[in-house]
């Protein structure tokens, strides 16, 4: 650098952003979390009976448009609140906070659902594993004993009280959470690798016929019996890839949210937006590639069938074929079950952790504009970090904790949380559309970036179309299970119940502080600069 | 009466234009703002021998190939509160620290005299009166500048009265690791203030337009600084702390005026009670184009309403 230049930077006095581009493009990548492909390669292909999970990893490239629309908006934007922010100044503050609020609520309730998951899926199955693969029916009294609905809740209860300690230490304790989840996927994947390197599908239809008492043939014939195509479909891959590998992704924007503690904003949102879903995409490459091919395709999709439809020939009761059981199968390796239940541990609690983390954000960023009360944004003198704001979600995420544990039906598929996020950002998408338009002085003085036009219109209308007809199109693949039943209507309730109480909130509050001769939305108004 | 406040625009240009424009917006009867005008950098657009040009800042580098595109990039490093100029390769190897002192001072010159024309005839225009100071940032010679505006008052170290509320301003602050132009000791904050307040009529009726807030509040938490100006870690994180000034804090408790108004740290935006005292830091982004603001009413009986924060 020339020594004129570092002299003109030395004079500068200046910006304290601690969250480095590569930190925030780990904790885009591990929120919500690359290892629950594996458990959406249980539930899409019940769900939507003939997708190919491979070729649904295609899907993901829609999202390249919406993380395209979340880069543009933050670098015209670069604070804290992500889509609320541009929602509540280009459209209208309830606007706004509805959209934020379903999409922070619907990542908090993650953190509890999650946090059962990481008991159901990486403790209880490792137990039932070596049960299932030893014959010893201690391990199976032990997974039998920590699947109590008691258990679980007690043992979620402390990650979560866990998870509230690390957002009170604040950031970069948040980003060692977010290490260790790309540390767990990583042993994850590495044993998935050397697992399918070790043995071959001969071994592990030979394995499932001794060990399950179902023979391996069986299991596509009792599916189709049941309704199950014996084929790979166009639509449902399409489908099934943009609901569950999308919403493997979604954490993909959620660096927009640390904008305001991220240096070079620019830079460092195009590589967490856009380098996270190139890693995920990659991630379940391997993941879904791996498992056809050693479990075989058809084959796996037949089995989830039967696990989902609860078919009395599935061999496994009360246990879903996840890959604890299956990879325990194929290489009968004690090692391996216990890697991949490590792996699938410390990939779901950094997770769950991060799936709040950037909603704390939020939750402070609407109490700071009164949208709820003003405490909420309040930051502890020692730790930095928005104590109330963080209080509340984890608190919200007990509660989703509690309902994955006794009532399972409200949280089903979390097909809730699928619908609610894209209902959302059909709101964002229209902000994109008329940014240039209704934000006119923000958008003529935003870096050059963001002004680009393709075909006489701004690049970011474009997104913001776009991102609209994806998010309608991924709602109404939603609605296709439901209307068959597989979804129960909780889905709908629940996502009402998200869509609805931040209108209430917002219209409490501006009518609270009414009352005291306070109009809160004269706050978001803009002041013309000539 | 209502009363539009705010501070710290530190040479971003839109956002001060809306400062400029804020009276008859928000309807106020008085407009005060609370200090730092000058930015705290200078961007060099830097000519290549290849004939492009280059600007770094907020970490990335923007090249230009285009001269037509040069009106554009210079809005955006106004707009972000940075001061531009173009210099070849040539001139950026040769330049000295006196060199660059010499740049920002003329930069910082032309502006500040913009603004203050721009002040005089958008307030006089309106009919709102208002009242400005330096902050702690700001070089003394700016207050040239502030002194020939006609309409809009210098109310820096004195005592202005307006529709009968008497507004006690100081541009200073405590001492800071950075070492500011106004960075005075607490012991010397403490006698300015004193000298302005035993001024002061009917402290019921007084307004404090203190650049620095008080220590110890929620308008005073900021990332800390060592020596060196790096920032102090606390474990895992950034150590934040309180970072204002206990002479005004002790001089808010002693006075009991009605209002206390103050800027300085940008991301403490917030409201506080001294006493009787409804305390504001209304914090500043000035850097998105977004003006941080308060609006303030008092009503007939002569006391504060709860202050509304506004980001217009």
């Amino acid at each position: 650098m020339a020594r004129g230049l570092e002299l003109f930077q030395q004079s500068a006095v200046g910006f304290t952003r601690q969250i480095s581009p590569y930190d925030t493009l780990v904790y885009s990548t591990v929120n919500p979390g690359l290892m629950y492909a594996l458990v959406y390669l249980m539930w899409a292909p019940f769900l939507y009976p003939g997708a190919h999970m491979s070729w649904a990893i295609l899907t993901v490239s829609q999202m390249f448009v919406i993380a395209g629309l979340y880069w543009l908006l933050s670098v015209a934007m670069p604070r804290q609140g992500g889509e609320y922010i541009y929602i509540s100044r280009i459209l209208h503050p309830s606007l706004g906070l509805m959209s934020s609020f379903m999409i922070s609520f619907t990542a908090i309730s993650w953190t509890g659902v999650c946090s059962d998951w990481a008991l159901k899926y990486a403790l209880v199955e490792f137990f039932a594993s070596m049960g299932i693969v030893s014959g010893n029916q201690m391990w199976m009294q032990w997974a039998s004993f920590l699947n109590t609905p008691h258990i679980r809740a007690i043992l979620g209860t402390i990650m979560i009280f866990i998870i509230w300690m690390v957002f009170y230490k604040g950031s970069r304790a948040m980003m060692k959470m977010s290490w260790m989840a790309l540390i767990g996927t990583g042993v994850g994947a590495l044993t998935f690798i050397v697992a399918a390197l070790m043995a071959d599908p001969g071994t592990f239809a030979a394995n499932f016929t001794r060990l399950s008492g179902l023979n391996y043939n069986d299991v596509i014939p009792l599916a189709v019996q049941a309704g199950h195509p014996n084929k790979f479909l166009f639509g449902a891959t399409i489908m099934a890839g943009s609901t569950y590998i999308i919403l493997n992704t979604l954490g993909a924007t959620f660096g927009a949210n640390l904008a305001g503690e991220v240096r070079s904003v620019q830079k460092s949102q195009l590589l967490a937006m856009f380098g996270s879903l190139v890693i995920l995409m990659s991630a379940w490459a391997i993941f879904y590639g791996l498992s056809y091919k050693i479990f075989g395709n058809l084959w796996t999709n037949a089995l989830m069938y039967l696990s989902g439809t609860g078919n009395a020939a599935y061999p496994f009761g009360a246990y879903e074929p996840f890959a604890t059981i299956l990879l325990g199968i194929l290489t009968q390796s004690p090692l391996f079950i216990f890697l991949i239940a490590i792996a699938f541990f410390m990939a779901t609690f950094g997770s769950c952790a991060g799936m709040s983390f950037g909603p704390t954000r939020n939750i402070y960023a609407w109490g700071f504009d009164r949208l709820v009360p003003a405490k909420t944004s309040q930051i502890d003198p020692k730790s930095g970090s928005p104590v109330i704001a963080s209080t509340i979600a984890l608190a919200v995420a007990e509660i989703f904790l509690l309902l994955d544990v006794y009532l399972p039906a409200w949280t089903a598929y979390i097909g809730y949380t699928i619908f609610t996020w894209f209902l959302a950002w059909i709101l964002l998408g229209i902000a994109g559309i008329v940014f240039p338009y209704r934000r006119k002085l923000l958008f003529e003085s935003a870096p050059p970036v963001v002004r680009g036009r393709f075909m006489g219109l701004p690049v970011v209308s474009w997104l913001g179309i776009l991102t609209t007809i994806i998010s309608v199109s991924i709602c109404a693949y939603l609605l296709i299970p439901f209307f068959k039943g597989d979804m129960p209507y909780t889905m709908i309730v629940m996502s009402i119940i998200l869509l609805v109480l931040p209108i209430i909130i917002y219209y409490l509050s501006k009518a609270s502080y009414a009352k005291q001769g306070i109009n809160i939305d004269i706050q978001f108004l803009e002041i013309p600069a000539d | 009466m209502k009363i539009f406040y705010a501070s710290d625009a530190h040479a971003a240009e839109s956002t001060f234009r809306k400062f400029t424009n804020a009276g008859p917006f928000y309807k106020a009867d008085l407009v005060i703002y609370g200090g730092d005008f000058v930015g705290k950098a200078v961007v060099p657009i830097i000519k290549t021998k290849e004939g492009y040009y280059e600007a770094t800042y907020y970490g990335s580098t923007v090249k230009i190939k285009n001269e037509g595109e040069l009106p554009d990039l210079q809005k955006t490093l106004r707009d972000a509160g940075f001061y531009w100029i173009i210099l070849s390769e040539q001139e950026i190897d040769q330049i000295d620290e006196s060199g660059v002192e010499r740049i920002t001072k003329e930069l910082q010159i032309k502006q500040i005299e913009e603004w203050a024309k721009l002040m005089d005839e958008r307030f006089k225009k309106n009919g709102i009166p208002c009242v400005v100071i330096p902050g702690n940032d700001d070089p003394f010679y700016i207050d040239d500048y502030l002194n020939k505006m006609q309409y809009v008052q210098n109310g820096d170290d004195k005592i202005v009265e307006i529709k009968g509320y008497e507004i006690l301003s100081l541009s200073h602050g405590h001492p800071t690791i950075f070492k500011y132009p106004r960075d005075v000791s607490e012991e010397e904050l403490a006698q300015k203030i004193e000298k302005l307040a035993s001024q002061v009529k009917n402290m019921n009726k007084c307004i404090f337009n203190i650049h620095v807030p008080p220590r110890d509040t929620d308008l005073d938490q900021d990332t800390l600084y060592d020596e060196d100006l790096n920032p102090i870690l606390d474990g895992d994180s950034l150590a934040t702390g309180p970072v204002g000034s206990t002479a005004v804090a002790e001089a808010i408790k002693k006075y009991q005026p009605l209002l206390s108004l103050h800027g300085h740290v940008h991301p403490s935006r917030g409201i506080c009670k001294i006493g009787r005292t409804i305390c504001v830091n209304p914090g500043s982004n000035y850097d998105e184009i977004q003006l941080r603001g308060c609006l303030i009413d008092i009503n007939n009986r002569g006391e504060v309403e709860l202050p509304t924060l506004t980001s217009g």
